[in-house]
């Protein structure tokens, strides 16, 4: 085992870890504000990334030959994260506000309905044939020579991935901390009547939370996608399902410990898949995050919610 | 008036009717009896044998869905993990009998037994948390168990799938015509099942945890426990689905246990109805029925192949939205409207009879 095996490794573990990070932050964000888990995550941000493809090659590459890919790419992932920030507004105001009965469960299946509604969706509106992945942001692959024979070789998409997600992270966190918006997120998430009470505009709140949820699920589709070949209607499923579990194992009620979690469980996967079993990885990763749980059931971070009848 | 009564009480047949359609197992033999019909017209061939596989793979959801009525309808838990566990079932039966050539029988109990300790593990660390964990601790098991059956190859005989030999009951080799009895069979004793743990002890303590955690564990209820049973039971008739699928279908293939079937299995229960064993089985017929008999002859719905999806999602939206009570509510709902109007028509009739007051 190389220095520049591990490193290499380590690299690949943090690429995934920032498309994890970002669905994982989504989910972590409405689950705050909301009380439930969105299980449409995914389909919202698989929709936007058929749209990121569909306008970028079929609308803006037809009409701007000349242009600039790169800028003509940065625009149609930013109308695909609009598009995902109007599904998930979508889903809060029209379908969860209006509902008659609201619940925990009943938030739960409508979410579980939308899935159904995207899978439905997605070959009548972009058809049935399998469609190319958005393109990466660059094509270069940087070397870096860490020492030993083989040069360490980095993706220059994963790193631009990392760095856009540190920066799109770092953003939301400075804003929960500092700005009205994030005050108002924690107020609601700490007690929704309180904070309507004490002038806290809990709707805004909880449908900006929903539509911004949405937007970081298409940004985390387009950096993710063109690391696969072809997009399939279940693109994003595997990340969800990963991000629900790093939300569980970081414990849902902080925002810091579900980052953690995203952060280990792709480094535990990828170092799983190389010392353990290839095929395997993701059933020894699952295994581990529910022993955890377990142990310890409010997660890394997360504190026992002290419920008053 | 004089008549009426007269004919009300010595009327010997309708009075034995009027005591039989009341009792609570009439329904379920009303059941066994469309059952055997469809099978026997099959054989008949008057409804053609592509219609009676159809309704047999329905009968299966049925029981499938019946588990889950329990978890959603009366315990207030979602699962996402029933494709998964029906997939268990069916490898089950065909490891059983495709490479150990042991027989049906202890096929079932193997799959009984693996089924309540996949339950009861997955079951107890989530449930331990709170009750939404279910639904992601499930999703979450479901993908794993797809992973399994594509990978384990040495068992499950990956991607291809696993095709198993006509195989013999009670020392006999079974034809089709023969398994779908034993599927009847399975439905009818889980529908005695499901309606005696609904009229149970057991079952009004499922539906307190539902109504309110809080009261249910001030009346001393376990939440743990009777949470535990409920996805227990649910995952047992999941993996019993899986093993009679295999039973009569005799292949199976890890893509077909995704989570699109989970939901549509959801769908059923929501859009039957989630409190009625009767509810799911209208709503398990009216989804699968719609999708395999009327969707895939409209040439729409047969390019764009997951097109009757949004049908499916858009319904359990709009009945979890506006109209909880599901499929079977509406009867109940007509028929008092029905009432209603009976009597405003016949006090209108009165009125012009008599003149008003």
């Amino acid at each position: 085992m190389t220095l520049q095996q591990i490193l290499s490794m380590l690299f690949q573990g943090i690429t995934s870890a920032s498309f994890l990070a970002l669905i994982t932050f989504a989910i972590v964000l409405i689950f705050k504000t909301s009380f439930t888990t969105n299980f449409a995550q995914s389909s919202i941000a698989t929709f936007s990334a058929y749209v990121v493809t569909n306008i970028f090659q079929n609308i803006l590459l037809v009409n701007n030959p000349n242009g600039n890919p790169i800028l003509l790419l940065i625009i149609s992932i930013i109308i695909g994260m609009l598009v995902g920030f109007g599904f998930g507004i979508f889903i809060d105001v029209m379908l969860i506000r209006k509902s008659k009965y609201s619940n925990v469960l009943t938030k739960q299946m409508i979410t579980m309905g939308m899935i159904l509604v995207f899978s439905g969706l997605l070959p009548v509106v972009f058809g049935v044939f399998a469609q190319p992945t958005p393109m990466p942001l660059t094509q270069k692959v940087f070397q870096v020579n860490v020492g030993g024979s083989i040069p360490l070789y980095v993706s220059g998409h994963s790193l631009i991935s990392i760095i856009i997600t540190i920066l799109v992270l770092g953003g939301l966190f400075v804003a929960l901390k500092y700005t009205k918006w994030g005050l108002g997120v924690r107020a609601t998430a700490s007690n929704e009547t309180v904070a309507s009470m004490m002038g806290v505009n809990t709707k805004f709140i909880t449908a900006m939370s929903w539509g911004l949820a949405g937007g970081i699920g298409a940004l985390a589709s387009a950096l993710f996608a063109p690391t696969v070949y072809t997009l399939t209607p279940d693109l994003m499923l595997g990340l969800q399902i990963n991000g629900f579990l790093a939300a569980v194992l970081g414990g849902f009620t902080t925002f810091a410990g579900p980052m953690i979690a995203a952060l280990i469980i792709p480094i535990s996967r990828v170092f799983a898949w190389q010392f353990l079993s290839n095929e395997w990885s993701n059933a020894i990763v699952y295994l581990l995050v529910l022993v955890i749980i377990l142990i310890k059931p409010v997660g890394l971070l997360g504190k026992r919610i002290a419920k008053k009848v | 008036m004089m008549l009426e009564n007269r004919t009300k009480t010595t009327f010997a047949p309708a009075l034995w009717w009027k005591k039989v359609s009341k009792h609570p197992f009439f329904g379920v033999f009303l059941s066994l009896f469309v059952m055997i019909m469809i099978r026997l017209l099959g054989d008949i061939g008057i409804v053609p044998p592509s219609v009676v596989d159809v309704f047999a793979i329905m009968w299966i959801y049925i029981i499938i869905g019946l588990g889950f009525t329990l978890l959603l309808g009366y315990t207030g838990l979602a699962s996402l993990g029933t494709a998964g566990l029906i997939g268990v079932g069916s490898y089950v039966v065909a490891y059983a009998l495709g490479t150990l050539g042991v027989s049906l029988f202890i096929a079932f109990i193997l799959g009984i037994v693996i089924a309540i300790v996949l339950g009861t593990i997955v079951g107890f660390i989530s449930l331990r948390i709170e009750g939404m964990y279910l639904a992601i601790i499930t999703l979450g098991l479901s993908e794993i168990l797809v992973e399994v059956f594509k990978f384990w190859t040495k068992v499950t005989k990956g991607l291809v799938g696993f095709q198993i030999e006509r195989f013999p009951i009670l020392g006999t080799i079974v034809r089709e015509e023969q398994v779908y009895y034993l599927l009847v069979i399975g439905l009818i004793l889980t529908m005695f099942a499901v309606l005696n743990i609904i009229n149970s002890p057991t079952g009004r303590a499922m539906l307190s945890i539902k109504n309110s955690t809080s009261a249910a564990q001030a009346m001393g209820i376990s939440i743990l426990k009777y949470r535990l049973l409920s996805f227990i039971i649910s995952t047992v008739l999941a993996v019993i689905g899986g093993m009679l699928y295999m039973a009569y279908t005799r292949s199976t293939i890890p893509n077909l246990w995704n989570i699109a079937l989970s939901l549509n299995i959801l769908a059923a229960v929501v859009i039957g109805g989630a409190k009625s064993i009767w509810g799911v089985s209208l709503g398990t017929i009216f989804i699968f029925g719609l999708n395999q008999l009327v969707f895939a002859r409209i040439p729409f719905f047969a390019t764009y192949g997951n097109a009757s999806l949004f049908i499916n999602g858009a319904l359990i939206i709009l009945v979890v939205m506006f109209y909880p009570g599901g499929i079977i509510r509406m009867f109940s709902d007509l028929s008092r409207l029905s009432k209603k109007w009976y009597q405003s028509i016949k006090t209108r009739i009165k009125e012009y009879r008599y003149g008003q007051d």
